[in-house]
């Protein structure tokens, strides 16, 4: 009963006009962030931040919110009718879902991605909901050493899950651990590269690093492929699944629903991630796994219920616990503390205005994407027509803009134009992003959660293996490492010939 | 052309080994320890041995991947060509102001990817950069540059 009166009355607040006028903003502005190729939520939300500045805290998180999950709605539209991801979490929607356009099913998959996004983002609101009050409670038990072991945990589960290799992973994840430890060091404010420079004081700034990364590098990276993207010109019609489709994608939608939103809550675990495991997950217990691949509805009906799943889920640790699972929370735990808001177990008691409110306008949100993406997907379509030469100087534009509203300054400019060569260099060796950013975010809290347990033990390293929860997570992030290193190992190991 | 790829491998492992034995020395001075306990070298040192230690692997046993590929000389122009124009617009944003050196940026940046119907080029990059100064000034009042003309 506690939790639906906190809800109504969270709902009093989501369905006051301006937030959802926000929230429609930010599931359209999502949705658009997905159609397009080239720029991703992590970008979009970065970019965005600036321009909440002047709004309280609450509207400027349901208008983020509802870009991370509206990008999971439009990722598909691209995925199905190009064969090319608007999202790295639509990657596997291609698969069939390209499958079913070239057999005329278009229509099909474009609508039954829109339903198992909003059935799976739906219910993983619930879960976020029944969650949410349990594992805050938890989060009031952390002391710094289990804030230590659960940063240390995500970024090791971030570092093993994006990317082909590992050590890529790792490196992008160290790489932002001293991005993040640019400026004032936490405890005794000694300087740390700064080089001099009285900018670098406070350290980076976190939306110039992440827009450079991800926004500019993209950009980059399309001008150098000078890549146009094929049009879809056959017509699209019947965007109602019929019930053979249904009755397919019973079994995926509820397991892709559950896959996504664990993954989403695990830290360090995201959309990307969850979209794969649940195609795999049904793949595998499908009677005929032939026909994934060529076709089959539950293979877009898995994956695209498992990203929308994951955004609930990954507002499990970002909210009771203040610990980003992805690249996009990270960002947004960023821009909370910008508006003043220190998330983690306290928020619930706190804040449980600002709580129920993001949580009551998720649902909202789902219903207005389920509007903007079954009638109006003739607009989004139409949007693919814009040209690339249009495009790009447009999304640079924003970003110059977006970046220099952060201080109103434009070495901020210059910063992200830095991070930008370097994110397209990344992109060239094959070096994720991601890692980087939740790294540069988690690092100073890491590293005070570390000082301050060591202090707590007089120096003694053992406090991270003698209470059970800090212990469990650093003993499941240090296996995480290890792992590849063994495989890596066995490998070497392994006769030439075998290894080809 | 299967060289390349373990190239590509090779050249990142010695750019991360390169970073992390740079942050390891930088690291060195600045105190180990400090009245609190641990100083602020100790994160930074053993960060940067992680990252040496990745960048070593990378350049011995770095595994080859297919999908990476050099850029070709014209592509890599054409990036170079894009960054050399956002940096130009860094430069003039302030002191042209925001809708002018944003008109500018935005007939250029498209002229340069596409050099076609320069008169509709023209127009649609004065109207976009009035919109968006509309959007952020006047809508969202975000503090622009107002440059030289006042605006």
């Amino acid at each position: 009963m506690e939790i639906i009166s906190a809800l109504l009355s969270g709902f009093s607040t989501a369905l006051q006009p301006v937030n959802l006028a926000y929230c429609f903003l930010g599931v359209f502005a999502g949705t658009l962030i997905g159609v397009l190729p080239g720029i991703g939520p992590v970008a979009g939300v970065a970019m965005l931040i600036p321009f909440s500045f002047g709004m309280n805290a609450t509207t400027a998180m349901i208008m983020m919110a509802g870009i991370y999950y509206g990008a999971m709605y439009g990722g598909s539209t691209t995925s199905i009718l190009v064969n090319l991801p608007g999202e790295s979490s639509s990657v596997v929607t291609c698969l069939d879902g390209h499958a079913l356009a070239r057999q005329g099913r278009a229509g099909a998959a474009l609508g039954m991605a829109a339903f198992a996004s909003f059935i799976a983002g739906t219910l993983g609101i619930i879960g976020l909901m029944l969650l949410a009050k349990p594992v805050a409670a938890l989060g009031l038990r952390f002391g710094p050493p289990e804030t230590f072991a659960l940063t240390f945990f995500a970024l090791t589960l971030v570092t093993g899950l994006v990317g082909a290799s590992p050590v890529k992973g790792i490196a992008a994840a160290a790489f932002g651990m001293l991005l993040g430890m640019v400026g004032l060091d936490p405890m005794s404010s000694e300087e740390r590269f700064t080089f001099g420079a009285l900018h670098l004081a406070d350290g980076l700034s976190f939306i110039s690093v992440s827009v450079g990364l991800f926004a500019v590098a993209e950009v980059l990276e399309s001008v150098e492929r000078d890549q146009q993207i094929v049009l879809y010109k056959e017509r699209i019609s019947n965007l109602l699944p019929t019930a053979k489709d249904w009755l397919a994608s019973r079994g995926a939608l509820w397991r892709g629903t559950v896959v996504g939103f664990l993954v989403g809550v695990l830290p360090g675990a995201g959309a990307t991630i969850a979209s794969m495991l649940a195609y795999a997950l049904e793949r595998r217990v499908s009677r005929q796994p032939e026909r994934f691949g060529r076709g089959a509805i539950e293979g877009v009906a898995a994956p695209e219920g498992a990203n929308n799943a994951a955004t609930a889920g990954a507002l499990v640790p970002l909210l009771t616990l203040g610990i980003p699972g992805s690249g996009t929370t990270a960002v947004m735990l960023g821009a909370l503390m910008i508006h003043g808001l220190r998330p983690g177990p306290l928020l619930f008691e706190q804040r449980p205005d600002f709580v129920w409110s993001v949580i009551a306008s998720m649902y909202v949100g789902n219903v207005l994407l389920l509007i903007l993406n079954l009638p109006l997907i003739g607009l989004w379509v139409r949007l693919l027509r814009i040209r690339s030469s249009v495009l790009l100087p447009l999304i640079m534009a924003f970003s110059v803009t977006g970046v220099f509203a952060v201080n109103n300054n434009v070495t901020e400019v210059g910063v992200m134009l830095v991070f930008g060569v370097i994110g397209y260099a990344m992109r060239k060796g094959g070096f994720p992003a991601a890692p980087v950013v939740l790294a540069l975010v988690l690092t100073p809290l890491m590293e005070t959660a570390l000082q301050q347990s060591l202090q707590m033990s007089h120096g003694s390293f053992a406090i991270f293996f003698t209470r059970p929860i800090a212990a469990t997570l650093v003993v499941v992030g240090l296996t995480s490492l290890a792992l590849p290193a063994v495989r890596g190992a066995a490998k070497w190991l392994r006769p030439a010939s075998v290894s080809g | 052309m299967s060289h390349k790829p373990y190239a590509i491998s090779r050249l990142s492992g010695l750019i991360v080994a390169g970073l992390g034995v740079a942050a390891c020395i930088l690291a060195r001075r600045l105190p180990a320890q400090t009245g609190f306990g641990l100083g602020p070298a100790f994160l930074p040192f053993w960060t940067g041995v992680v990252l040496s230690a990745c960048g070593l692997w990378l350049c011995v046993r770095g595994a080859p991947d297919p999908e990476l590929s050099w850029p070709s000389s014209r592509g890599l122009t054409r990036a170079a060509s894009a960054l050399l124009l956002l940096l130009l617009y860094m430069l003039v944003f302030e002191p042209l102001g925001y809708l002018m050196s944003t008109a500018i940026f935005l007939v250029v940046g498209m002229l340069l990817l596409e050099p076609v119907r320069p008169s509709r080029v023209f127009v649609f990059g004065l109207v976009s950069a009035a919109f968006l100064f509309v959007l952020f000034r006047t809508w969202l009042r975000i503090p622009l540059p107002s440059g030289v003309l006042g605006w």
